[in-house]
């Protein structure tokens, strides 16, 4: 049995790390407040750049998919993957990370995809991505927030670059989607070929175009899956922040209920041994 | 109301106007758009430049730097990857900016290979063009 020492050092241990956990938990709401309004600045963009998109969808259909914006639209139906992953640099946030990297390998697996090349947002994705098969090209941690958007810049151009010369079928994307606080969900999504969004309003007006309409829905389509891209990382910082609250939320409450439990054990131990002693004392005196 | 125009301008990060003006000038990559209320649809690719709006006798101007515009019915959205008001400007920067873009073009070391020269003096010119862009939105204000 553990002596009253040692139980006691084990309580101390135990509030220094509800301490951590519970500062943890702070510092996630307020960053967790930091990323929503990130994504409710980047909203309206994000919605308008789809309706644009959506605006001339009319276009898309039937195109020839070996020139010009065609090309993101062409469906080879092969199976050479490119896959942008999104997670989070740091753990302590539940399954956040791990269960969006598992759902992405059963896909794949699914899909019949052995090797797929992975560009990695996030270091726990690296970490587990790195043991499998799959091919992972570049590996990003510790974006500062302003170089965000031209880091999904480089990344979409790349693969879209590849995309359009042939040497891959299809690109994805998964990440984490922010429900609410208490929910994220992990969604993988196909970025090319582009799925075009559902026409909201089939215009038949004539619009003008400047330049050409060849040139501006090249344009216009890769911005649009940058753009995706770019929301869905705001998407994941901000699932990572509520993830982390709940989890370091529920480590606090353990914690505080393991306190208790010891508390009490200690309790237990230090009046049994005052007993034994009294029992001991009396006897002797009784003996006397 | 049918005799204005409903502007918006938006970029990744933020929303940076929304008001109802009464005619609007966008820098089009094919040159200068004047828009007035019951303007035909037109789906434009902007180029760095002044965009400015005026409403009630007053103009104001703004710097974009690159992206959409797309006007509908008596709407003006304009989908930028960079916008900034007079305000939010600092010229001394900008300044700073361009005699820093305009020494890399005349004197910065040249790239041995054709094409990646000719990618870095693209990138000189473009940043060179947004300084000077910012610096006349910040003097116009």
């Amino acid at each position: 049995m553990a002596s009253l020492k040692d139980i006691r050092k084990r309580i101390d241990s135990v509030k220094r790390t509800q301490k951590t956990t519970s500062a943890m938990k702070m510092v996630s709401a307020a960053k967790l407040r930091r990323s929503e309004d990130n994504i409710r600045e980047a909203t309206p963009y994000a919605i308008k750049l789809k309706s644009v998109v959506s605006s001339l969808s009319t276009r898309f259909d039937g195109v020839e998919q070996d020139s010009g914006f065609g090309r993101l639209f062409r469906n080879t139906g092969g199976n050479r993957t490119g896959v942008i992953l999104v997670t989070s640099d740091r753990g302590l946030c539940g399954g956040f990370n791990a269960n969006l990297s598992k759902a992405l390998a059963r896909q794949l697996e699914e899909e019949g995809v052995e090797c797929a090349e992975f560009v990695i947002i996030g270091r726990k994705g690296n970490d587990f991505y790195k043991r499998t098969n799959h091919t992972i090209l570049e590996n990003h941690t510790g974006t500062h927030p302003e170089q965000q958007l031209g880091l999904v810049r480089d990344i979409v151009s790349e693969f879209t670059k590849r995309f359009e010369e042939n040497e891959l079928d299809k690109v994805i994307l998964a990440y984490n989607h922010f429900v609410s606080v208490i929910s994220q969900e992990p969604v993988i999504e196909q970025l090319l070929p582009i799925k075009a969004p559902e026409i909201e309003s089939a215009d038949e007006r004539e619009i003008i175009f400047e330049p050409s309409p060849e040139d501006i829905l090249e344009t216009l389509l890769k911005k649009y899956v940058q753009n995706q891209v770019y929301v869905s990382w705001l998407d994941t910082i901000a699932g990572e922040h509520a993830a982390r609250m709940t989890s370091m939320d529920a480590a606090t409450k353990n914690a505080g209920e393991m306190i208790d439990k010891l508390q009490l054990h200690y309790n237990r131990s230090r009046q049994a041994a005052i007993t034994s002693e009294l029992i001991e004392i009396i006897s002797g005196a009784e003996s006397l | 109301m049918s005799d204005q125009l409903n502007l918006e301008v938006v970029t990744p990060h933020r929303t940076v106007l929304i008001e109802d003006v009464d005619s609007v000038t966008l820098p089009g990559i094919e040159g200068e758009l004047g828009i007035l209320p019951e303007h035909i649809p037109l789906l434009t690719t902007l180029d760095t430049g002044i965009m400015s709006y005026s409403y009630s006798g007053k103009k104001q101007t703004i710097a974009v730097h690159w992206g959409y515009a797309q006007v509908e019915g008596n709407s003006v959205r304009v989908l930028a990857e960079l916008a900034e008001t007079a305000t939010e400007i600092d010229l001394q920067r900008a300044k700073e900016a361009e005699t820093k873009a305009k020494e890399s073009l005349v004197s910065g070391s040249p790239e041995t290979d054709w094409k990646a020269e000719e990618n870095r003096q693209k990138k000189y010119e473009s940043k060179l063009k947004r300084s000077i862009v910012r610096q006349a939105v910040a003097q116009s204000h």
